[in-house]
């Protein structure tokens, strides 16, 4: 064979064995792009954050962890915020001696509607709970009170949650497991952690579904004791509740000629002097507060000629609320209706610079610490 | 043409005028002569006459569209409608204006039309008045008795319980609303 065709071969059998590796390595290129298309890797879950060049605009879960805490009953807790099923049931409510049935019905992002069917005084009234607004009908009243929010509150709230989560302020643990309707829950309980009590002081157990992440029993606590339950007796999850957004919507409350439409608004303000400066009054604070109670937000509320002041205090998730504003005219002619006593809402007078104050208390504290409070402003 | 009898030809807009009879083969040999030597010293004009030899060269590559034998007939039948239609609504009379029509109506009824008019006027207030059913209630309308204090503070509170995730309003709605009636302890 000549020199110059065993040359020609040799560069044959090159070309020929670097087309393979060429193709290997075009197919290689490809599939990392594709992979790594929208900075997203494939073949692994999409991360839950809101950006418009994602497809799944829910939230971000971000993993909080503390110490003492689950991580598993924290992740569960806050799925519940996220919750996107639709279900309706029958819930009972206990207070005290005193019970309520109602016809609950849920939706995506904390949508909730809530049909009273007793006790009478209750009976056909119905609170629906949307993303920025708070319907409230009662029968009786043939009213509709509408209250509206800024977009984003509950975030906002379920942040604060997850701040004293991470700063081991709130504890979060998984406790056990039970049916609730027919549904196998997980038993979450929140305790807040103060110095005194490193193993925390009870203030929620809530009963999770954990496949829908929808709260089937809510128990509330104080240190004294459990103050409050609401738990369902019969649920239906899923499209074969037959709930529709419509159900959480002003139209679908009784339309009736004579209801009356009263819109409250309330706006957070910064600080309680630009509260005072906005309501024209000079606001009287408490000398004490009970034990981890702290000042946790300031509002002001406008309704027609009432400009009043609304300080929410708060120790781990538990609130009470103190609503003042200046008493426009005294010596009213009209006659007064006897004062009742109500465990849940007091109503106090003070004088401050002049001006005399009402304060309205809103809260599930004991008497013991409700009076000593009252006797404290100053 | 006379005018290239005369003179010749001067200027573009002289030129212009004989371009579409060039094109055509119209002109004499002794007008064309003398457009040719104008064609040959002007840009403008020559590249005219490629464009309008160019359009007619299209036109002449487009094809026919036959319409039907009884086209035109059809065509001039509904020009003449159009016209006849046109002239009738010349011709027609105007809509009486409503004055007028109350005019006639009064003068038939010997009476005057003016305490007719005040008259109708009043019923129609009266019915409005004194009907429940034809009185406008909007759906939704603002408080006009204002409602108490602590019920708004009470829907203020209820609201913030609402908003909270780990809230319980019905529970709220047991403590604020207790066993006894809903009544204010304290009504300025």
């Amino acid at each position: 064979m000549k020199m110059s065709a065993i040359k020609a071969r040799s560069k044959y059998v090159c070309a020929l064995g670097l087309l393979p590796l060429t193709l290997i390595a075009l197919f290689a290129a490809r599939t990392a792009n594709a992979q790594f298309r929208n900075g997203i890797r494939r073949g692994h879950a999409l991360p839950r954050y809101s950006h418009p060049y994602r497809a799944n605009h829910a939230p971000r879960a971000k993993t909080v962890h503390a110490a003492g805490s689950d991580p598993r009953a924290i992740k569960l807790l806050f799925q519940t915020f996220n919750s996107h099923v639709f279900y309706s049931g029958v819930q009972q409510t206990q207070v005290g001696g005193q019970i309520s049935v109602q016809k609950v019905m849920g939706g995506p992002q904390g949508r909730l509607r809530i049909e009273y069917v007793s006790p009478p005084r209750f009976a056909g009234d119905i609170m629906v709970t949307a993303p920025s607004v708070f319907l409230h009908y009662i029968s009786k009243r043939q009213r509709t009170y509408v209250t509206k929010w800024p977009a984003g509150k509950r975030q906002r709230i379920a942040s604060r949650l997850r701040a004293l989560v991470r700063n081991g302020k709130l504890q979060v643990t998984q406790t056990g497991w039970q049916q609730i309707a027919g549904v196998n829950c997980t038993i979450v309980r929140l305790a807040r952690v103060p110095a005194s009590a490193p193993g925390g002081i009870t203030q929620r157990q809530l009963w999770i579904d954990p496949a829908n992440a929808v709260i089937l029993r809510n128990e509330r606590w104080s240190p004294s004791g459990i103050q409050s339950v609401s738990y369902f007796t019969s649920i239906t999850i899923g499209a074969a509740s037959g709930v529709t957004m419509r159900d959480f919507t002003m139209a679908s409350l009784p339309s009736n000629p004579h209801k009356q439409r009263i819109i409250h608004q309330s706006t957070r303000v910064m600080s309680l002097p630009e509260a005072e400066h906005i309501a024209g009054i000079h606001v009287l604070l408490p000398g004490y507060l009970p034990a981890g109670y702290r000042e946790n937000g300031v509002w002001t509320v406008h309704r027609g000629r009432l400009t009043g002041i609304l300080i929410r205090y708060s120790a781990g998730v538990n609130h009470f609320t103190l609503f003042e504003h200046r008493i426009l005219r005294q010596g009213s002619s009209r006659p007064r209706p006897p004062i009742r006593p109500r465990a849940g809402v007091q109503t106090w007078r003070q004088a401050s610079l002049g001006q005399v104050i009402a304060i309205t208390y809103i809260g599930s504290l004991a008497p013991s610490e409700q009076l000593t409070m009252e006797r404290s402003f100053r | 043409m006379n005018i290239l009898n005369t003179k010749p030809i001067a200027n573009c807009n002289n030129a212009e005028t004989l371009l579409p009879q060039f094109v055509d083969g119209e002109l004499s040999a002794r007008d064309a002569w003398q457009l040719e030597k104008h064609l040959a010293n002007c840009r403008d004009c020559s590249l005219k006459v490629e464009q309008l030899k160019l359009t007619i060269d299209l036109l002449h590559d487009t094809a026919r569209l036959d319409t039907n034998d009884n086209f035109m007939a059809k065509l001039h039948a509904r020009l003449d409608d159009i016209d006849a239609s046109a002239s009738d609504t010349r011709t027609n009379t105007p809509r009486p204006s409503l004055r007028e029509i109350i005019t006639g109506y009064t003068r038939v009824l010997h009476v005057p039309g003016v305490p007719i008019g005040v008259a109708i006027g009043a019923v129609a207030v009266l019915m409005v008045a004194l009907i429940p059913g034809l009185k406008t209630t909007p759906a939704t309308q603002t408080t006009a008795k204002p409602d108490s204090h602590i019920s708004t503070v009470v829907e203020a509170q209820l609201a913030q319980t609402a908003a909270d995730p780990l809230g319980d309003a019905a529970a709220d709605q047991l403590v604020v609303h207790p066993d006894s009636a809903v009544q204010d302890s304290y009504n300025p």
